[in-house]
């Protein structure tokens, strides 16, 4: 019988090893799509970054990530009151180095990146042109005759009741930051999560910078209300990481926890039922990425005419000193 | 159309108006009194003949007159009988083994040869058969078996279902004992649900579907269990490197009630666990199903006979983790019942009334820290039905019935709580409808080499209330408005004909020509939400939104048995048609169908199929089996997908080629083959990428639906049977003769090796990325995952 259960475990070992291997795919050439990434908030001016595909299986690296940049579209922004606005390019190589901490803040693009490439983005420098409440705002793109176009809304603010730090469990001064939200009682509230730690790294290769130096959005970032619409209910955020960059506490004993003595200003955004669908496809796609039980499928891009995102965001914000 | 059909209806009646005697009476194993199926009753004189019905009756109606009655089935000794028909004669007859120990071996239990049968796409088997052939970690499978025949598609390692002619796994009715089973699979597929030792008889239907079947598009795979051994106990089982079984049959009171009664079980988690550490995180993992299958039936008197069959089973994964706490559980299972009653008014009129309760429901439950999330759904359906068959003469018998089914779903129900905050969920949807059907069929002989079986059918489906539905904006996404229907209120309500035909030409040289068609209606689907099919896919009623689904096929073959039906060899060729086919549309989520209706996530289109079917079987002999190839192609087009272009199914195969041999070396010694190879899956491939400077995430951009193929798959399975002695020599002390008596106990071993050249097929494909773009060391990468290596097994089978 010993034998036996040597047997059955040998068989249900292979079974669950069972072979995973290395293959090559040699796929035909396809032709590249234009990428808008584009966003309008309440009090900011729009950003609209346009980049190209590359090929799967092409390489990856920061300079051909980098040359992916689309320039010299004429891109114009209609808001609903009628009023058009031309959005120039600004490329990080022609604003000076003492501006790249601020222009980093407002796009959520490291300024490590800013100041090694060529970073391009669309916008207006025109007061007017910033995101407001319950405004429509539609955007075109023309890449040398090739239109893209897209629609979007900034829906109302919806500010959390409070928010505070909570230590988990058993750790001494680590944990996750805690809001009570009233959802409005209308079906169809969408949400997004940002958080940014404001105060300096006290010790360490970073020491004496901001620890975060934009609003990261964790992973689980948006939600809709659809479990608890109109509810007055609290939840928790772990701390999030800049996909491609790795702090000095995203790995070890603090990842994913704020600290006592962190300020954290908490950027809770209303957004679309688009951009909702969008980042929730996306953040499934990087979690479920090389599972069977997920449908290969296309992210649900807003863009007629190319790929891409172009989204409205209504931000309230609160600051938090953990304690 | 009605007319045509009522004409032939009533011409078999025009034609065959002449006084005759009925010979009828039930056919049986001598040795076990269960009924055998199929068998014939052959007059050579006047060369007529019937086979008996799968309650082992049959009905003759010849001229008065002396005859020879010729009864036999494969695998027993052929029994003669001299009648005088002069008036109605009953004759129940019993066959015994063949008397040559040795039996001969043959691949299928059909009694009529194939060039005879008016069905087409038609295949019996029988499950003794099945047993010598290699089975997948020992265990016999007769779906698995089902998929060696051509037309029918295995899903492939690791996915629930079968695929025959283009249609989807959820277009086959699967019926245990009458009683349809949903899902029909253990362990993601691995293995059926069915227990081969409680098996009698299958019979598979992939085209041309006669009237009397209904609700599915694709083919009828009806499995009848054993009755159970009339005349003494006794008891079979196995003994396998991951599961036992054991079946024990016997009478209740002799020749007139019996019962059987089989069960199984794996035991990989008892054995496992205790190999595993008390502090282990992961200890409480494990997998385990088992099942449960019992039959009684009582004969009342020789026109009455009642039969109660069930099913059981329940497949149950749980998963431990103490370090990141999660606690999660995955039961689901099916469950069936039917209560039949044979009623024989006379001895050409046979009434078959069953009443049957079906259900399959899928459970998730899981715990992360405080936060809880349950997940269910299932089916249930009460079904009643009655079936009479009127052997008008010989060779013209006439069936009709109806059926009337009440179907209850839970598509998702959905509870989660968070410490003491309770989310509003919605209340658990309940999803009620009825379906009903009656038909008519009628199989005659127009002259002496046209047969044809002709039916119409007439089905309908009603949902009623209570139910809710919302009512989507197109634009926004939003519910605009709810309809709130009460209990009993009608929602929708569809109905179709569904004629249905086939005939059969018999050639000059013994050949024959087969034609098919049938028109069937679907009210009941499956949708997947993953790319490959799963327990939890979600069974669902046709709604407002969710049209029947129809299917049309039309198929011809040509059919041709060599050297006294040593050799069967067929080709078929067949075209089908298939209009509202359901796909969950693309980033739909399983939380998406709370508060919601699930059809609301769904996009629907149509599809089409064709192919050819070649078919060479050995039917008798030392060395015997069958080549099966088809070659086909399957097609879908759907207007949310890639913008309505057509796109191959994900089961479109050209090529499908599947060898199963077998070869008796000696009395004891037998060895079994099975080679398949099959074109690869289509699948959908990544082509392009984009990195979101916003998210700072590499994007991946998808090819169009199904645009790329997975490598061909093939694999060869190779089996040794060695069977004990089954009979003892017995020296007669006073005589010193020597004859050959039965031994008590007979077993037999079974060595398996699956997937004997290691073959690596694949079960899908991934892709991820490695490094990171900071660093400059970011690469693509794309993975293969194999599920089954090279996997020998040991079983021992054994019989008293």
């Amino acid at each position: 019988m010993k034998m036996m259960k040597y047997i059955a475990f040998v068989v249900f070992a292979v079974m669950l090893v069972s072979c995973q291997k290395a293959i090559e795919i040699d796929l035909p050439e396809v032709d590249q799509e234009y990428v808008v990434e584009g966003r309008i908030e309440v009090n900011t001016p729009p950003i609209v970054i346009l980049s190209e595909t590359q090929g799967y299986f092409d390489e990856a690296s920061v300079e051909s990530v980098f040359g992916t940049f689309v320039h010299d579209a004429i891109i114009t922004m209609t808001n609903s009151d009628g009023n058009t606005f031309v959005l120039t390019e600004i490329c990080s190589s022609s604003i000076p180095d003492s501006l790249l901490d601020d222009v980093s803040a407002l796009t959520g693009i490291p300024a490590e990146s800013l100041g090694f490439f060529d970073y391009c983005i669309y916008t207006s420098l025109d007061p007017n042109a910033m995101g407001e409440e319950n405004k429509l705002y539609h955007l075109e793109v023309d890449i040398d005759g090739k239109i893209l176009t897209s629609s979007t809304k900034i829906p109302g603010i919806v500010p959390l009741d409070s928010t505070w730090f909570e230590v988990e469990g058993d750790l001494d001064s680590l944990g996750f930051v805690w809001a009570y939200l009233t959802d409005p009682d209308t079906v169809g509230n969408y949400y997004r999560w940002y958080a940014q730690r404001i105060n300096i790294h006290t010790y360490g290769v970073e020491a004496g910078t901001v620890k975060d130096p934009f609003p990261i959005a964790p992973f689980g970032s948006i939600f809709d209300d659809k479990f608890f619409n109109g509810l007055t209910f609290d939840f928790a955020y772990n701390r999030g990481e800049i996909g491609n960059l790795e702090g000095q506490d995203d790995e070890g004993p603090e990842e994913g926890y704020f600290k006592t003595g962190d300020t954290v200003v908490i950027k809770f955004c209303s957004t679309t039922r688009e951009n909702f669908l969008y980042i929730r496809a996306l953040e499934n796609q990087a979690a479920t990425a090389g599972s069977p039980f997920a449908s290969p499928g296309n992210l649900p891009f807003n863009i007629e005419g190319g790929i891409g995102i172009w989204a409205g965001y209504a931000p309230a914000y609160d600051t938090l000193i953990c304690e | 159309m009605k007319n045509i059909i009522l004409f032939i209806l009533l011409l078999p009646i025009l034609t065959f108006a002449q006084k005759n005697y009925t010979l009828s009476g039930y056919i049986k194993d001598k040795s076990t009194g269960e009924v055998l199926i199929g068998a014939t009753v052959f007059v050579p004189s006047i060369s007529k003949g019937a086979t008996s019905n799968v309650y082992g009756f049959y009905s003759l109606t010849i001229p008065e007159g002396n005859y020879e009655v010729k009864y036999t089935f494969v695998g027993f000794a052929d029994q003669m009988k001299k009648i005088e028909l002069n008036g109605d004669l009953k004759m129940n007859v019993e066959l015994g083994e063949s008397s040559e120990i040795m039996e001969e071996v043959v691949v299928e239990g059909k009694a009529t040869d194939n060039t005879n049968s008016t069905q087409m796409g038609q295949i019996d088997l029988s499950v003794d058969k099945i047993k010598s052939l290699p089975a997948f970690m020992g265990e016999v499978d007769v779906l698995k078996t089902i998929q060696l025949l051509p037309g029918v598609q295995s899903s492939g390692e690791g996915n629930t279902g079968f695929y025959v002619r283009g249609g989807g796994p959820d277009q086959n009715l699967i019926l245990l004992d009458g009683a349809p089973v949903y899902n029909a699979s253990h362990l993601f597929g691995f293995f059926s649900v069915f227990n081969a030792d409680a098996i009698k008889n299958i019979n598979m239907i992939k085209g041309g579907m006669p009237a009397k079947y209904g609700t599915k598009l694709a083919s009828v795979l009806d499995i009848n269990m054993k009755d159970g051994n009339y005349k003494e106990y006794h008891a079979e089982g196995g003994i396998g490197v991951i599961a036992s079984r054991l079946t024990v049959e016997g009478p209740i009171k002799k020749d007139t009630a019996s019962f059987i009664i089989s069960a199984r079980r794996t035991y990989i988690d008892v054995l496992i666990d205790p190999f595993i550490k008390e502090t282990a995180a992961i200890k409480g993992s494990g997998y385990h199903f088992y099942d449960l299958t019992a039959k009684f039936n009582w004969r009342i008197s020789d026109k009455d006979r009642i039969f109660l069959s069930g099913y059981f089973g329940r497949d149950v994964f749980t998963y431990r983790d103490k370090n990141i706490g999660i606690n999660f559980d995955v039961p689901w299972g099916n469950a069936t019942g039917s209560l039949r009653w044979n009623h024989l008014f006379n001895d050409k009129l046979f009434l078959n009334t069953t009443a049957i309760l079906t259900d399959f429901d899928f459970g998730f439950s899981s715990r992360v820290d405080d936060f809880r999330f349950e997940i269910s759904s299932g089916i249930r359906d009460w079904n009643f039905k009655q079936d009479l068959t009127y052997f008008m003469s010989t060779r013209n018998e006439i069936q009709a019935g109806w059926n009337f089914i009440r179907h209850r779903f839970i598509p998702t129900s959905v509870s989660a709580s968070s410490g003491d905050t309770e989310f509003d969920t919605g209340e658990t949807v309940k999803i009620f409808a009825y379906e009903g059907a009656a038909y008519i069929q009628d199989e005659f002989d127009l002259n002496e080499n046209l047969t044809i079986n002709a039916g119409i059918r007439y089905s309908m489906f009603q949902q009623v209330g209570p139910f809710t539905r919302y009512h989507k904006n197109p634009t926004t996404g939003k519910t605009d408005s709810t309809t709130v229907y009460g209990k009993g209120d009608k929602i929708v309500f569809y109905g179709g004909w569904e004629p249905r035909a086939s005939m059969r030409y018999l050639l000059p040289d013994k050949s024959s020509i087969k034609a098919g068609f049938a028109h069937n209606y679907q009210y009941v689907h499956l949708a997947s939400i993953s790319s490959v099919s799963l327990p939890t896919d979600l069974w669902f009623p046709s709604s407002e939104l969710v049209k029947p689904q129809i299917g049309t096929q039309y198929s011809i073959g040509y059919f041709r048995n060599f050297n006294k039906n040593t050799w069967e060899t067929s080709v078929e060729v067949y075209y089908k048609d298939l209009k509202n086919l359901i796909e969950y549309k693309e980033n739909a989520q399983p939380e998406d169908n709370v508060a919601d209706n699930v059809d609301n996530q769904l996009t629907f289109g149509n599809g089409y199929s064709y192919g050819a079917e070649f078919f060479v079987k050995k039917a008798k002999g030392q060395f015997n089996g069958w080549i099966g190839y088809t070659w086909s192609r399957t097609m879908r087009t759907f207007d949310d997908i890639d913008g309505g272009l057509e796109f191959p199914a994900k089961y479109d195969r050209r090529h499908d080629l599947s060898v199963a041999l077998q070869y008796d070396i000696t009395e004891r010694w037998n060895v079994g083959l099975i080679f398949v190879y099959a074109t690869g899956n289509a699948i959908s491939l990544p082509e392009r990428r984009f990195y979101s400077f916003t998210e700072n995430r590499l994007i991946t951009v998808w090819s169009t639906r199904n645009g790329y193929r997975m490598i061909p798959y093939h694999r060869g399975d190779i089996s040794v049977t060695y069977t004990g002695k089954t009979h003892k020599e017995v020296v007669d002390p006073d005589t010193g003769d020597i004859t050959l008596k039965k031994k008590r106990v007979q077993s037999s071993w079974n060595f398996s090796v699956y997937n004997i050249y290691n073959r690596a097929n694949p079960y899908f494909i991934f892709f991820d990325y490695s490094g990171d773009l900071s660093q400059n060391n970011l690469k693509v990468n794309g993975y293969q995952i194999s599920l089954f290596p090279i996997l020998p097994s040991v079983t021992w089978n054994f019989k008293f």
